[in-house]
């Protein structure tokens, strides 16, 4: 893999060259500040504290997938000794919210309250209760006695959207998203051209058109949604919980029960994954916060994993029609995708996880006319949520199969004809007005990608076994995500110098395990030119630190990333004028470099020094410092990937293996090596997964169609393909030290570049995902 | 609060520990209410290995599926045994912080003992020998390599000939 340096280049970029020599930290694999605690099993999880006071919280889920809650009769259940709460519909605000993790309003209808009076996914929560023991709560649960009205449901989104079929949501709510129409269960409608898509077909010589359907699968981190819920000594309400927007959680849970902002507290300590499914506030939370504000009393509620599989938001199912027209010599006219997304039982990310699928993939491909139509739909589904990769994982599978399909309609190999019409710097991209990014997108690594993935596993040089029994074939995808939604990401990091020179960044961003308090932490230290062990990242409790949006949209190394390496440069600047100051020296003579004040004339101090030179004394607390910086942005840079994957099928019976996935990511600069390296492969692997195994099916009557962890296939250790990681830097000039995001691109491409390496294996065009044996074989079976 | 069924004697990473334990509870849930939180609950089904614990003789053992009333007398040793008699860290764990093999961490108590149970054996694991060790463990977040790439490493650095296993200077 390459570990590239970071180039001197600061000047260039226009950031105040504060620092000289080597680089300290930025381009370091530094070891995760949170390390220590994760390797020797110290680190605290939510569940990971002593909560023998704490009542047992318990869910009483919906067993119909849609229903009307007639009746709930709780008296059996409240005479039970030690049963302390049982909460239901009518005791929870009937103000309806959406649980979308993004800052007041979110794009999405107000659809939800905590416990609904209408049910509309098997699992949905109908009542809660909060007992002394988790058996006295479970008897509890038992006794409660739930008279529905079941109603016909619909678990399809094209189905869902004929009149004939049932409406979820008939009441009209608050906050209504683009073209919603309620009859047909549709949330939210896009249409977005650019150019004119019809003339671009009739400049075309061929016109192709293929058809794409995803599944839905699930997050699956390690550690389960968990919440511990009290009531603090100064009356207000505290989670100690898994989330990855900390913030807006606090914000969500606040508006949600009328409370002042001031009055929520939201503790995240060490999370076990997240990869979206926390970026929304989770019933859990709503939940605990209802029972600890009902009971006065401390409330634990962890779900079990089974609950999480069957209840918890997934990963959207869609269907991804793709149209494209393009010349004989490989030039494409016009491209139009379009999607539908089944959002499930509520609004939740319809809008935004719609928007990004095609919008990302689409990008890739600049060609004059473009169009993407699209509609997010209700279904009686467990609701989809917010997946690594937000759409453009569905989206990515779609057009990078087609585009293998468009290739070979005219005749050309595939990395050619993607080469031939791929995004290059300079080129816009395709979203929506909205981003600045959209007019110009300054660092394009794409092609470079592709170039490396075909160098390392040799594509100018497959092997022809035609013929034979096992064939190989070799299949390429590309891929882009963002760094951030535009206009709508706000950081802030406080930064203090220590009177020992060390520094502690307070910043709120959402570290579930990628690594982005050491991240923030390298950066600060680069600044000054410390080392890392030198700074201290506090990033876990809203009331210490300052707001974040939190960790989606691969957002953080960017946005909080700027933010925090401005409030180093703000920091580094008041050093300088306290340094001018003692020293009777100008600050711009003086200069900070490996972890010292160096003053003109050659005279240097070290950091610690000066820091207790300065902050000691009568004078010194009026001098302690802190810096300050703030991000928002109208920008999003691209990272972008390219992933070839080389499969093994027997002809005989349509089993296959993937033998090999070469990964290639520009991700800007690359501020931490082996923490980057294991963002691209875990998001491969996850990748991988959907692309293979993973599946979450209902039966009939809308019931998941699994015991529990058992039957969900994910990725085993010995599953894994043989896997090479290069990291294509290139410089993003509006980056903090020309970085851009690296925690979602990877995740795109492993399906297509399966699928489009079974087609160049043995002509097998899988085109819905997870890509199996069976259809394989049905493919081949089909052929003969 | 708690009325407890039951107790038993545990040789707990080479310290005597009394149990109390509720009726049923698993080994698991014994050890995590007398504070061993390293050991991690995952899916309370057998199958992410998060749990993961060395039982007696038993070796690498699931301990959300064993009874702990059966555990009278046992020794057991969870990911906190790997750290030598100063608190210095085992060459497994120095890798892993090394090569970035641990992300959330939650998944890292129960695949470090399933690695600690294969470098005792052999010590010069192939990569499909340590990626048959980790079968039973789920990670989610690193796709295993750097774990597979960690283990290997820190093979050939275990000191295999004296009852404690040190860092091979």
């Amino acid at each position: 893999m390459s570990q590239n340096k970071l180039e001197d280049d600061t000047d260039e970029s226009g950031a105040p060259a504060d620092t000289e020599g080597d680089t300290s930290a930025v381009g370091e694999s530094v070891e995760k500040m949170d390390g220590w605690g994760l390797v020797t099993g110290n680190a605290r999880y939510t569940d990971d504290v002593p909560t023998d006071d704490a009542l047992a919280g318990r869910v009483l889920r919906s067993p119909h997938a849609h229903a009307q809650v007639r009746s709930v009769d709780t008296e059996a259940a409240e005479a039970i000794d030690g049963v302390k709460a049982v909460i239901t519909h009518e005791d929870v605000p009937e103000k309806r919210f959406t649980r979308t993790g993004f800052p007041y309003p979110a794009p999405a209808p107000f659809d939800e309250r905590v416990l609904n009076e209408t049910v509309r996914f098997v699992g949905e929560p109908v009542a809660a209760v909060a007992a002394r023991t988790a058996d006295t709560a479970e008897r509890a649960i038992d006794a409660i006695s739930v008279e529905y009205e079941v109603l016909d449901a619909v678990f399809d989104a094209e189905t869902a959207m004929d009149p004939a079929e049932p409406t979820l949501h008939p009441e009209p709510n608050e906050n209504a998203q683009p073209n919603a129409d309620r009859e047909r269960n549709v949330v939210c409608e896009t249409h977005h051209e650019e150019g004119d898509v019809e003339a671009g077909f009739e400049e075309a010589d061929t016109v192709v058109e293929g058809e794409y359907e995803t599944q839905v699968v699930h997050h699956l981190p390690l550690e389960v949604n968990t919440s511990v819920a009290w009531i603090d000594e100064r009356e207000r309400l505290v989670l100690r919980t898994t989330t990855q927007v900390s913030h807006i959680c606090r914000d969500t849970l606040a508006r949600a029960f009328d409370l002042n902002r001031t009055d929520v507290r939201v503790i995240k300590p060490r999370v076990g994954g997240g990869f979206g499914v926390r970026q929304d506030v989770l019933p859990c939370q709503f939940l605990s916060a209802a029972l600890a504000l009902e009971t006065g009393r401390k409330v634990k509620l962890r779900n079990e994993r089974r609950e999480d599989l069957h209840a918890a938001q997934t990963r959207h199912a869609q269907e991804v029609s793709v149209k494209t027209g393009v010349r004989e010599d490989g030039t494409i006219t016009a491209l139009h995708v379009d999607v539908t997304s089944n959002t499930g039982a509520y609004g939740c990310h319809g809008f935004a996880v719609l928007s990004n699928a095609a919008h990302e993939p689409m990008s890739l491909y600049p060609c004059e006319n473009r169009l993407f139509t699209g509609r997010a739909v209700y279904t009686n589904r467990t609701p989809g949520g917010a997946m690594r990769g937000y759409g453009a994982v569905q989206g990515t599978f779609g057009i990078e199969s087609h585009i293998d399909e468009v290739a070979d309609a005219v005749g050309m190999d595939p990395v050619e004809f993607r080469r031939r019409n791929l995004v290059e710097a300079g080129d816009e991209s395709f979203e929506p007005e909205s981003s600045e990014s959209k007019r110009l997108l300054e660092s394009v690594g794409v092609g470079e990608c592709l170039d490396r993935v075909c160098e390392t596993v040799g594509w100018d040089d497959r092997p022809d076994r035609s013929g034979e029994r096992y064939r190989r074939g070799y299949g390429v995808a590309v891929s882009m995500a963002k760094s951030g939604v535009p206009n709508s990401e706000f950081a802030r990091s406080h930064i203090t110098l220590e009177d020992d020179g060390t520094l502690t960044v307070r910043v709120g961003i959402g570290d579930t395990g990628q690594g982005s308090e050491t991240v923030m932490g390298q950066i600060a230290a680069e600044v000054f030119g410390l080392d890392v062990d030198s700074v201290y990242v506090k990033a876990d409790d809203t009331d210490a630190v300052p707001w974040d949006n939190g960790a989606y949209a691969s957002s953080t190394t960017y946005v909080s990333g700027n933010a925090t390496e401005k409030a180093a440069r703000d920091l580094a600047e008041q050093v300088r004028d306290l340094a001018a100051e003692r020293f009777d020296v100008s600050a711009e003579a003086v200069k900070l470099a490996e972890g010292e004040l160096r003053l003109p004339g050659g005279e240097s101090v070290s950091l610690g020094q000066f820091a207790e030179d300065v902050f000691v004394g009568a004078d010194g607390p009026k001098r302690r410092l802190t810096g300050s910086g703030r991000h928002f942005t109208a920008l999003s840079p691209k990272p972008f990937a390219a992933q070839l994957a080389v499969v093994d099928v027997d002809t005989e019976t349509g089993e296959f293996e993937v033998v090999r996935l070469a990964n290639a990511v520009d991700c800007g600069t690359v501020i931490n090596p082996e923490g980057a390296r294991g963002q691209v492969i875990g998001g491969a692997v996850m990748g991988l997964g959907q692309a293979l195994s993973e599946s979450i099916d209902l039966d009939d009557d809308g019931v998941p169609d699994h015991r529990g962890l058992r039957d969900y296939e994910v990725m085993h250790a010995p599953d894994l393909p043989e896997t090479d990681v290069e990291l294509v830097e290139t410089h993003e000039p509006t980056g903090p030290f020309g970085a851009k995001s690296v925690g979602e691109v990877s995740t795109l491409g492993p399906a297509p570049a399966v699928a489009n390496a079974i087609q160049d294996a043995v002509g097998v065009r899988i085109t819905d995902l997870p890509v199996t044996a069976k259809k394989v074989w049905d493919g081949l079976a089909g052929d003969t | 609060m708690k009325e407890h069924a039951d107790s038993i004697r545990l040789r707990v990473n080479d310290e005597e520990e009394f149990l109390r334990l509720d009726a049923g509870e698993t080994l698991l849930e014994g050890l995590r209410d007398a504070g061993h939180y390293e050991v991690k609950n995952g899916c309370d089904e057998g199958v992410c290995g998060a749990c993961n614990v060395i039982l007696g003789d038993e070796g690498v053992t699931r301990s959300c599926l064993v009874p702990a009333a059966r555990c009278d007398g046992e020794e057991v040793m969870t990911v906190k045994g790997l750290l030598d008699d100063d608190g210095d860290l085992h060459p497994l764990q120095e890798e892993f912080l090394a090569r970035g093999a641990a992300q959330c961490g939650f998944c890292i108590p129960g695949v470090l003992v399933a690695a600690y149970d294969l470098v005792q054996r052999n010590e010069d694991p192939t990569e499909s020998e340590v990626a048959d060790a980790l079968s039973g463990n789920i990670c989610r977040c690193t796709g295993y390599v750097q774990q597979i790439e960690a283990i290997q490493a820190a093979a050939d650095q275990v000191d295999r000939t004296e009852g404690r296993v040190e860092a091979d200077q």
